[in-house]
């Protein structure tokens, strides 16, 4: 990851397909929701579905894990860490860690979706160019590159201007520039009369035009002749090839006869396209190719193309002066939809130069996120120094109208490698506020958002107080609460094996639970779709069916009812690079409690009392 | 020189720096809340000629608004030679639009929330459109068009990667201006 330090990482669902949580997800008592329905053949991705139900289970794994060793027993920690830790270098991890910025969120399934798990469609077609609109038909018929006048240099890639060949004196300020034209790269300054023969152009418009009556290369006149051969042959069959269902039979035939070795099925009456080959392949003329060998000895190998430059024109120039301009290729707008649920989440504006969306569910605005800084400033990311304490602040940001509880879980070694780094969250438990707007809180001072808070807080059974967890709070503002993270790292040789499995990267897998409670009655803004205002709420039966551990309160249908909606996921936090050991700084103690800056150093235990919540037990 | 006087702030919240070179102010528009950084240098006199008699208000460079210029960048009118006359042409700046050290900008258009790293060279004529990231050394050749949500490198610069729909919360400055 070339990223600069610190970037936090969050792992989609999509990549669990581990093993241990296969066997968890079966010793579940819960497990009537997770039988897997909704399996689509058609997705060769691992099922999102199926993340989708384990939403609640991981993070009990996690807790319970974390409940038994309650004790502080440091072996048996050590072994539950080694079984149940997102490991950040595990080769599988890497497909699915993205930057929140990258990932989506489906409302419907309650679940971050990263690019690999949705499904895009192409919503239009444009030139990144002239950024003109080109319909899907012209994209059909002439191919996805500009039609227009935009070309691109062969050499360097940078866009053509059209240029007189001959500069007008100055001073005669002519109201038409006069011809020949050419094609000018004002960035290296390669021109369409470098060619051999050079390309020069009557009129400065319409240049697609007038460069297709000029190119026919051999290659281009080939690729005409085998098109006119095959579409001659297909005459009349061309129209069984269009969307009717009797080609749709015909070509599945086509494709059971292959699969099956064919000759059993010819019988069935499947009519096989006879092909006839052309009869006249493609010469090589020597003398072209001695003609080759001859400019190569004469102009060297500066006057020949690179390989980017040759495969990027349809007829393989092998010298300079053979290229040609390049068309522009075409961009899209894309929209996205969710692979589980089909369900549209972006869905951009159609016209090619507004930036607007229709529907965006992106992750921002649902997920928690989790920033990470510098508390001493002296600190260098790039060399951590070995075995010094390396105080740093995790921030959780709530884009929620709801307070959260987040509880914080890592492991105390870093796992995935031989070379462990100490991680210690001093206040691994705390409450972060709803993201309201300053003048919301003036306005709706009467709602009584304050209690419910304390409720939530209470309901989540801390062992604790609350008052003990909010001191070691480094900081608590609005809608975001800061709390310190340690990290020792170990000293690491430099040899090497190190290097290839890039020890000396620090990266910090760390697991966010959050717990809110939210409104039942906001599937009306559900249903709204593109609303800012982000609703995590599921009604009771879509609670138990996707599986996502909301407990709803008594009464579903009471507009005021509240029910407690937990989420959680994995995250890394690349932190930086461990450097050479420093003299003075020694291994002695590798405990040694820290000052936090305020409060009382508390060490993080490994439970967060969660597991032991009512929460939990109502679900089971 | 403490960090408060280094900053002349102007009645929309602009703050530019006592240390930048500001040429033709009276042809440069400042959106509100802009921060203009040392060393900055704005051409604001290299503003288009009208012929004599024609009294066309010329505004060389117009700037939106939370945009930030680091030190030692340079904004400068696009000018070519049209019709045998040389001229130059406006300059137009979308809001939260940051400008990376070093960076010579000539463009024609840059919209809103575009970043431009260190030490870039954007063409003249250069159309850059919204949520646009050029990464540092990046250098776009003349009268290049950039579409929305791309990530521009090399050189010249292509665009390399397609950015996330939460491009404009990724690019937007209020939470830097503040901080200045």
């Amino acid at each position: 990851m070339s990223s600069p330090f610190p970037y936090i990482h969050i792992s989609c669902p999509c990549n669990e397909e581990r093993p241990q949580l296969m066997a968890v997800d079966s010793a579940r008592p819960i497990s009537p929701t997770k039988s897997p329905t909704k399996r689509d053949p058609s997705v060769g991705l691992p099922d999102p579905q199926t993340p989708v139900q384990r939403r609640g289970l991981q993070p009990a794994v996690s807790f319970g894990t974390a409940g038994s060793s309650n004790g502080d027993d440091d072996e048996n920690l050590e072994d539950e860490d080694g079984e149940n830790n997102f490991d950040p270098r595990d080769p599988r991890a890497a497909f699915s860690l993205f930057p929140i910025e990258n990932l989506l969120y489906c409302e419907d399934c309650h679940q971050i979706r990263c690019p690999r798990c949705v499904q895009d469609e192409i919503v239009c077609w444009y030139c990144p160019s002239c950024l003109f609109e080109v319909p899907s038909s012209t994209v059909k018929s002439d191919g996805n590159r500009c039609t227009r006048n935009c070309y691109l240099c062969p050499i360097c890639t940078a866009l053509l201007v059209v240029m007189p060949v001959t500069h007008s004196p100055a001073g005669t300020a002519s109201d038409t520039p006069i011809g020949p034209f050419n094609l000018f790269c004002s960035h290296c300054h390669w021109t369409t009369s470098d060619l051999q023969p050079p390309i020069q152009l009557e009129k400065p418009t319409s240049i697609s035009a007038q460069l297709a009556k000029l190119s026919a290369s051999p290659q281009d006149a080939e690729f005409a002749r085998l098109k006119q051969h095959y579409a001659q042959q297909l005459g009349n069959a061309q129209e069984d090839f269009a969307n009717s269902p009797a080609a749709l039979t015909r070509l599945m035939g086509l494709y059971a006869g292959l699969g099956t070795g064919g000759a059993g099925r010819k019988g069935r009456g499947v009519k096989k396209l006879e092909m006839k080959e052309i009869d006249r392949p493609r010469e090589v003329a020597e003398e072209r190719e001695m003609d080759a060998v001859e400019r190569l000895a004469k102009a060297g190998l500066d006057a020949t193309t690179n390989t980017k430059q040759r495969i990027s024109q349809p007829h393989e120039p092998r010298f300079l002066t053979e290229l040609k301009p390049v068309a522009v290729l075409l961009r899209t707008k894309r929209s996205k939809r969710c692979r589980a649920c089909r369900h549209i989440l972006v869905k951009p504006e159609s016209k090619v130069q507004t930036t607007r969306f229709r529907i965006r569910l992106v992750a921002l605005n649902y997920i928690p996120s989790v920033g990470i800084k510098r508390l001493d400033p002296s600190i260098t990311l790039t060399s951590l120094i070995p075995h010094k304490t390396h105080r740093f602040l995790l921030t959780v940001t709530n884009p929620l109208f709801d307070p959260i509880s987040v509880s914080l879980l890592t492991p105390r070694f870093t796992p995935g490698t031989e070379y462990p780094s100490r991680v210690t969250i001093l206040c691994p438990e705390f409450e972060v506020g709803a993201n309201t707007d300053v003048w919301d809180d003036a306005l709706m001072s009467t709602k009584p958002a304050i209690p419910a808070m304390t409720t939530g807080a209470t309901s989540a059974g801390t062992p604790r107080g609350g008052d003990a967890r909010l001191e070691t709070v480094y900081e608590q503002k609005r809608n975001y609460t800061s709390v310190v993270i340690e990290v020792v790292p170990p000293e690491i040789p430099d040899s090497r094996e190190t290097r290839i499995r890039d020890d000396r990267l620090l990266e910090i897998p760390i697991f966010v639970r959050v717990e809110f409670e939210a409104e039942v009655d906001r599937d009306d803004d559900d249903a709204s779709g593109a609303l800012s205002k982000p609703s995590l709420s599921l009604n009771t039966s879509a609670g138990t069916a996707g599986g996502a551990a909301s407990s709803a309160s008594s009464a579903a249908g009471n507009p005021l009812a509240r029910e407690r909606v937990e989420y959680s996921y994995w995250c890394v936090v690349g932190i930086g690079r461990v450097g050479d050991p420093v003299e003075g700084v020694v291994a002695s103690e590798p405990n040694t409690p820290v000052r936090t800056p305020v409060g009382t150093p508390v060490k993080a235990p490994r439970t967060p009392g969660v597991a032991k919540t009512p929460l939990r037990s109502v679900r089971s | 020189m403490a960090q408060k006087s280094e900053y002349i702030q102007t009645e929309t919240g602009n703050k530019v720096s006592r240390k930048s070179l500001i040429i033709g102010s009276q042809n440069i528009i400042l959106g509100g809340k802009t921060i203009i950084q040392a060393d900055c240098c704005i051409r604001g006199d290299l503003r288009r000629l009208v012929p004599q008699g024609q009294n066309a208000t010329a505004v060389a460079i117009a700037v939106g608004r939370y945009c930030f210029l680091s030190k030692g960048s340079l904004l400068r009118p696009p000018s070519k030679t049209y019709r045998g006359q040389f001229n130059y042409y406006p300059m137009k700046l979308g809001d939260h639009v940051f400008i990376g050290e070093g960076s010579v900008i000539e463009a024609a258009v840059i919209g809103s929330y575009v970043n431009i790293g260190k030490n870039c060279v954007i063409g003249k004529f250069t159309i850059i459109k919204d949520c646009v990231r050029i990464e540092d050394g990046t250098v776009i050749a003349p009268n290049s068009v950039i579409p929305s949500f791309s990530s521009v490198e090399g050189h010249p610069g292509q665009v390399v990667e397609e950015l996330p729909e939460t491009a404009a919360e990724m690019l937007e400055l209020k939470e830097l201006y503040k901080t200045v």
